[in-house]
């Protein structure tokens, strides 16, 4: 049984682990005993595996725990969604995932009991997601958000070269929002935006 | 002990977030005889919270276009309130936190 970490372009020699590659297209993976639990530890582990890969090249990172019989089966996904894993490829090239989360206290002017007052409320809400969000995704290839009262949670697809530009902008979105609490991870693997991988 | 992910943080939250990866990477419905209520009433209620953001991201839309007057928007209002209420109630019942109203869809992530 193999684990799967990530689609690529080129095998990654560099890495202690194996690679197959089909024309034009590589999938990175171990060999394995039994599907790997999902620990803290072994995640941590195939993060690495595929941030060292995404260092030199565009990944398609393949979510925790994917596994195949053997390195067949693996060459044959390749040549069968090669026209997908070639575009999702192109279009995550260059890019890293940005991951935002906002907090607030949610406004609950529902007590009063008033329908409108309510509605009001989620309008405000999604609001303030808005003013967050529309800015940073105009500086991203791509993203995908959240949002449920007093939260945002949001991906971004930035290009390398624009992580610095992206945080500045969303330090700034900070000092504009005192009462927002802002959090940032990254860079990331493209995870949210492998589509189907 | 340190965060192996700490140099990942480009901007820290005022706040620490609460820890509840491990709970996130173990959720599944639970179908054991003891747990299958609970399970059931898991799932039943993540579709009926799908349906109520829904109705109520569409009732948003229909306001902000203008096509209801303020009796309508005052029902509508009310009626996501009392729902709203009556899924906390439920999820208090059955020990359900807003987390756990999610299904992960694998490869298309998460339903919510």
């Amino acid at each position: 049984m193999i684990c799967v970490y990530a689609i690529t372009r080129a095998p990654a020699p560099d890495i202690d682990v194996h690679s197959v590659a089909r024309g034009g297209l590589a999938a990175i993976f171990s060999s394995v005993e039994a599907a790997p639990e999902p620990t803290p530890d072994a995640l941590l582990a195939h993060e690495r595996v595929v941030e060292q890969v995404m260092a030199v090249q565009p990944v398609l990172p393949v979510q925790f725990g994917m596994t195949l019989a053997d390195e067949g089966a693996l060459a044959g996904l390749l040549d069968e969604r090669r026209a997908a894993f070639e575009e999702s490829l192109a279009s995550v090239d260059g890019c890293v995932e940005l991951s935002v989360r906002v907090r607030w206290t949610p406004s609950n002017t529902a007590a009063t009991g008033s329908g409108r007052e309510y509605l009001a409320d989620r309008f405000e809400e999604r609001r303030r997601a808005d003013e967050v969000h529309r800015p940073l995704a105009g500086l991203a290839r791509s993203s995908t958000s959240r949002s449920e009262p007093g939260l945002l949670a949001a991906a971004y697809l930035v290009p390398a070269e624009a992580v610095g530009p992206f945080t500045g902008r969303l330090e700034a979105i900070r000092d504009e929002h005192p009462a927002l609490d802002f959090s940032c991870t990254g860079p990331w693997p493209p995870y949210s935006f492998v589509g189907d991988r | 002990m340190s965060d192996p992910l700490a140099d990942k943080v480009l901007l820290a939250p005022r706040v620490a977030p609460e820890r509840g990866a491990e709970n996130a990477l173990t959720r599944r419905i639970n179908a054991d005889p003891e747990g299958v209520e609970q399970g059931l009433a898991q799932l039943v209620l993540t579709i009926v919270e799908l349906l109520r953001q829904l109705m109520e991201r569409q009732a948003l839309h229909r306001i902000d276009g203008g096509g209801l007057d303020d009796t309508q928007i005052e029902r509508l209002g009310q009626t996501f309130m009392m729902l709203e209420r009556r899924m906390q109630e439920l999820k208090d019942e059955f020990g359900l936190e807003d987390s756990d109203l999610n299904l992960d869809l694998g490869p298309l992530g998460r339903l919510l």
